[in-house]
């Protein structure tokens, strides 16, 4: 399932998003993701699958459709969508996996307690991603390899407290509205996290 | 309880005395509103026998006269005299009604009976009063008057007239008041000293220190904010970041021959601020530039990662069953990272078999070794048995004492369960102190007491 070009499984970077029901906010992370590489890595060869998964999955379900419209509005695909639960060997093969909530997280280290350094929630990660960007040492180093940059963003937790404001809210219940609030903010923590972790490895390869 | 403790009680439950007086006043005043006036009047009857012509007969006559003088005041407060008095005024009263509002007594060692008549109305107390001496006289002729005489061996006049009351003899709003305000306080204070007296909690570092062996390193004020955020903010000046950096300053004088690395910080009870000190005590060791590892020991409520914002779920738990090495999940903190955090992992069934696993030894050991410091912060020692088996393999255990909430049987019992598995405590803290206490001045004296010699050497 890569954006383009052909997979080559040795190098392939794994991004797996992470939520409750797999259909609203983890699905629509993932088709913005794929929507926004596609942006990012047009033209490129970089490998990089996206993937979804959900701690008590509504298993094959499609995107919700309130989800889907806000996905679709922001010019993401959601078509051929079934949800999957979340299982060890995914977290296992992830290279990143970008949970909805700190609950997330922790059910996602309950599989996997070695992914502590590449999961994080995915306002978290952004919040790191921009703390890296700004700190001295890294600003102007090429850093080729997404892996080692996922590593920087987990060394730099030290310097920020994970809390409550790292949560995206549950909008299952809510109106079309909170489906359009969660969404809105999933696209705006992405842009960091991926550009981050991926653009210099498009510019290195291309 | 001595005198000293007691003053103690009673300053520091003031409010408890003031407050007694307070409606103690208040309760006479209420007396004094809500009562009729009523007057009194007095009149004294004097009691002789009539036929005494030799100093020897009125003697005679005057010791009959003393023995019969109880019945008369019986007699005078009769149902059957007031009965005759309201026949004879024509009173709106039953007879028991006015005999309730008569009271008669002798006058000691005289023969003078003393009879006070009581009424809302100084007049009608007079009135009654005068009538009641007269019926009295006519009954006690009637009574002592042998049969086929006719006359009475015994005389009873009218010694004293009944006079008019000028002032109301209830209510007396001074004697009331003073009354009140005597009994009020007195109560307010019994009922500090009976509460002190009750009170179990521990209050004074000495005792702290004598009930657990240990001494009292750390004293740690309460602090609202610090309730709230869990943690000290040591580059401030505030009293907590003073308190926790003078704790840190002390530990590293707790018995310099084998030096406690393995600190287990736990409590009597849950709730006793162990977690604050734990954390807070981690944070103030890796300020001053120790190695430090914390780890979150207490696997059934397990705190430490949420108050440090740190990655929850993952830890302990995992390394203790062999999933993970120790660097994969110890979380490092703060910039200079002189501090590393190990959660407590997936909750497990079996705490208390964990944290005594040999499993554990190994961790506590390796970590020994990288670390210059290794801070549990453990689970309360009495409601569950998972610290104890942890007590065993740390140097040293920390208590900390809620001031005002752990009890002296609780800190005896801690102490007990862990002089039974041979724990060592190095030293407790006294937690949450209200500012106002004499505790806190007493060691803001010694604090400022030991800074002086080292500013005068400046």
């Amino acid at each position: 399932m890569t954006v383009s070009g052909e997979p080559t499984p040795a190098t392939a970077f794994r991004l797996l998003f992470v939520c409750t029901g797999n259909i609203c906010r983890s699905a629509a992370a993932e088709r913005l993701a794929r929507r926004r590489l596609a942006e990012l890595l047009l033209g490129s060869a970089a490998p990089v699958q996206v993937h979804s998964a959900g701690t008590r999955a509504v298993v094959g379900a499609a995107i919700h459709p309130d989800s889907a419209a806000a996905v679709r509005a922001l010019g993401g695909d959601v078509d051929g969508f079934a949800a999957r639960r979340l299982r060890r060997p995914m977290v296992t093969e992830a290279d990143l996996v970008l949970t909805m909530t700190r609950e997330h997280r922790q059910a996602v280290l309950g599989l996997e307690p070695r992914a502590l350094s590449r999961t994080f929630t995915l306002r978290e990660a952004a919040d790191l991603a921009r703390l890296v960007g700004e700190l001295p040492g890294t600003a102007g180093t090429p850093a080729g390899d997404p892996r080692s940059l996922v590593g920087r963003m987990a060394a730099a937790r030290r310097l920020r407290a994970s809390g409550a404001g790292d949560d995206v809210d549950d909008p299952i219940a809510g109106p079309p509205e909170a489906h359009a609030r969660a969404v809105a903010s999933i696209a705006e923590c992405l842009g960091p996290v991926l550009e981050h972790v991926l653009r210099p490895s498009s510019r290195q390869h291309g | 309880m001595n005198f000293g403790e007691m003053l103690r009680a009673l300053r520091r439950a003031w409010w408890m005395p003031a407050l007694g007086l307070l409606l103690g006043g208040l309760a006479a005043v209420a007396v004094t509103l809500t009562t009729t006036p009523v007057y009194t009047s007095h009149t004294q009857l004097f009691v002789s026998t009539t036929d005494s012509s030799s100093t020897a007969e009125a003697f005679q006559g005057n010791q009959f006269a003393e023995k019969r003088i109880a019945s008369y005041a019986e007699l005078l407060t009769s149902q059957e005299l007031a009965a005759r008095v309201v026949a004879e005024l024509d009173l709106d009263l039953t007879p028991g009604q006015l005999a309730s509002r008569i009271e008669a007594a002798p006058v000691s060692g005289t023969v003078v009976l003393d009879v006070s008549v009581t009424d809302p109305s100084p007049e009608e107390a007079q009135r009654i009063a005068r009538t009641v001496a007269g019926e009295f006289i006519a009954a006690v002729e009637e009574l002592e008057t042998p049969a086929g005489s006719l006359t009475s061996p015994v005389r009873v006049t009218v010694f004293g007239a009944a006079d008019l009351p000028r002032s109301p003899s209830a209510p007396q709003p001074v004697l009331d008041l003073a009354v009140g305000l005597v009994i009020g306080s007195g109560l307010g204070a019994a009922t500090a000293i009976v509460r002190a007296r009750l009170d179990r909690s521990l209050k004074d570092p000495d005792e702290v220190a004598d009930l657990a062996g240990a001494p009292v390193i750390g004293v740690v004020l309460r602090d609202d904010e610090l309730q709230e955020q869990h943690r000290v903010d040591l580059q401030s000046s505030s009293r907590s970041a003073e308190a926790y950096r003078h704790l840190q300053t002390n530990l590293q004088f707790l018995d310099v021959d084998t030096p406690p690395r393995v600190l287990m910080v736990s409590s009597a009870m849950p709730s006793e601020g162990k977690t604050t000190v734990a954390v807070n005590l981690a944070l103030a060791l890796a300020d001053a530039g120790q190695r430090v590892a914390l780890i979150e020991a207490d696997l059934r409520r397990p705190r430490v990662t949420s108050y440090l914002g740190l990655v929850t779920g993952v830890g302990l738990t995992n390394v203790l069953t062999g999933q993970v090495r120790v660097e994969e999940v110890a979380q490092p903190h703060g910039e200079d990272g002189t501090l590393v955090v190990i959660g407590a992992g997936p909750s497990a069934p079996n705490p208390a078999q964990l944290l005594a696993s040999g499993a554990m030894g190994t961790l506590l050991q390796e970590l020994r070794e990288s670390h210059d410091y290794v801070v549990l912060d453990a689970p309360p020692l009495l409601p569950v048995a998972d610290a104890t088996g942890l007590a065993v393999l740390a140097d040293g255990v920390l208590l900390s004492v809620r001031h005002g909430s752990t009890t002296r049987e609780q800190l005896q019992r801690t102490r007990a369960t862990l002089d039974r598995v041979g724990a060592r405590t190095v030293g407790t803290v006294l937690n949450i102190v209200p500012a106002r206490d004499d505790v806190s001045a007493a060691y803001g004296y010694s604090t400022e007491y030991a800074a002086r010699p080292a500013t005068a050497a400046r």
